[in-house]
């Protein structure tokens, strides 16, 4: 009894979005026809694909589509896009030497400070030095602060071990990045992360993204180049949580950790 | 065996953020959901033995969700305020009245049980045949369409205020959502045939 209702319900699903056999469809109908309550869940089935319908509408947000798009750039290649990469090499190579030129314009060109996206962009590249050890005082803390503001220490709580860090010179300030790594659980990958404090003001905050108040803290979350990158200002400085392959509440949760 | 391209895949963003959206239930976390579907996607070459891209792009998105959801439960949990994510880009602010109505059916969506939601997003909201999204959820064709079957029922119930009795009709709650009022309209203009 149990079984022939159940196949009832999927032939019912198959009519209604008519993907049931045409002669199913006959006999089935007919049915429909001498029993009322087949009618009235027929009906349903038709309602609800009318209200999903109208959820074919919705687009993607502009971050998430430019994000989606920079991976698929510069996902690995296929074989055959390899192939066409080699054949294709010399004008990419004039391509980007114009783009290089043209960064570099931009660069020399700026206001005296970097922009917040120059900023998260060092904090994405590979560390130079090691990683400052935990506080000998503070355990909550890393061994380095920039301008009083100290680096956190994750490891025993979140997970996020310090692995380097770097220092970079942009538009007269000074970006100093530590990283972090999470360890890799069974079928996932591991996730590394930069954490960037940017010496002198805060920075401009760009226009776009999403505002996200956590604690009294204002969070901005923004996508670029298929990183997410979450911005805060802490005693009058940037500060930067950047990575590939994070979540935006990730990095907030771990903005927000105390 | 075909090789993923990596170039085809944007298409398919739209069609992925609606359906992380309906099984997140937020807009927030669905936009984070898809940018690690497609970030392991991407990470390395992937063949699709067989299956239909979209399909297999269905498949990541489940287990990277499943995944997300069992690393939350074993994370210690902050009083993070994640809701409040106030979007800078209001797409639908010229569209009040529709930009609510979705609202409702996804947030709906989000409260069918686990296999039932997934039966509807994979087959209504990516548009996979019945066959694929029994193979991408990995369940039997049959199970599916029956998960479908409920699935629907349920959504339309709850979005009418519809509420089941003992003696197996049903009763209405007072006030009645605007989504399920415009599906019962589009209802009379369906042609049987």
């Amino acid at each position: 009894m149990k079984r022939d209702s159940s196949q009832m319900q999927a032939r019912l699903a198959a009519l209604a979005d008519g993907t049931l056999a045409p002669g199913e469809r006959e006999q089935l109908l007919e049915q429909i026809g001498q029993r009322p309550e087949l009618a009235g869940e027929l009906e349903r089935q038709r309602q609800a694909l009318s209200v999903l319908a109208t959820l074919q509408s919705t687009r993607a947000p502009d971050t998430l589509r430019r994000s989606v798009e920079s991976l698929a750039t510069s996902a690995p290649p296929t074989k055959r896009q390899d192939h066409l990469r080699l054949r294709f090499a010399a004008a990419g190579a004039l391509a980007a030497l114009a783009a290089a030129a043209l960064a570099i314009a931009l660069a020399t060109s700026s206001q005296g400070q970097p922009t917040l996206m120059q900023a998260a962009d060092v904090a994405l590249r590979a560390a130079t030095v090691p990683a400052p050890p935990q506080s000998p005082t503070r355990h909550d803390e890393l061994a380095r602060s920039v301008e009083g503001i100290p680096y956190p220490y994750w490891q025993d709580s979140l997970g996020w071990q310090a692995t380097g860090a770097r220092t970079d010179q942009i538009a007269g300030r000074t970006v100093n990045t530590v990283f972090y790594a999470a360890q890799a659980r069974a079928g996932s990958d591991s996730k590394r992360i930069g954490y960037a404090i940017v010496t002198g003001g805060a920075l401009a905050l760009p226009a776009n993204g999403s505002v996200i108040h956590d604690r009294g803290i204002r969070l901005q979350l923004l996508r670029s180049d298929g990183a997410t990158v979450l911005t805060w200002r802490r005693a009058g400085h940037t500060c930067i949580l950047v990575g590939r392959g994070v979540s935006g509440a990730q990095l907030a949760r771990l903005a927000t950790w105390q | 065996m075909p090789a993923l391209d990596p170039r085809s895949l944007p298409r398919h963003t739209d069609r992925l953020y609606r359906a992380a959206w309906a099984l997140c239930g937020s807009r927030e976390d669905a936009e984070d959901l898809v940018q690690e579907t497609f970030a392991r996607v991407l990470a390395r070459p992937r063949s699709l033995r067989g299956q239909d891209e979209l399909a297999y792009l269905m498949q990541v998105l489940r287990n990277t969700f499943l995944t997300q959801r069992r690393t939350a439960s074993r994370r210690p949990q902050v009083s993070s305020t994640l809701e409040e994510i106030a979007p800078v880009d209001h797409s639908a602010a010229d569209r009040p009245e529709e930009a609510a109505q979705m609202h409702e059916a996804l947030s709906t969506i989000a409260k069918l049980s686990e296999p039932q939601r997934l039966a509807l997003i994979a087959v209504d909201i990516v548009g996979l045949s019945y066959r694929e999204a029994a193979d991408a959820l990995g369940t039997r064709e049959q199970t599916l369409a029956v998960r479908l079957f409920r699935a629907r029922e349920r959504l339309v119930r709850e979005l009418s205020g519809e509420q089941r009795q003992p003696d197996g009709g049903t009763s209405r709650r007072d006030g009645e959502s605007s989504t399920a009022k415009k599906a019962s309209y589009s209802m009379v203009v369906r042609d049987e045939t």
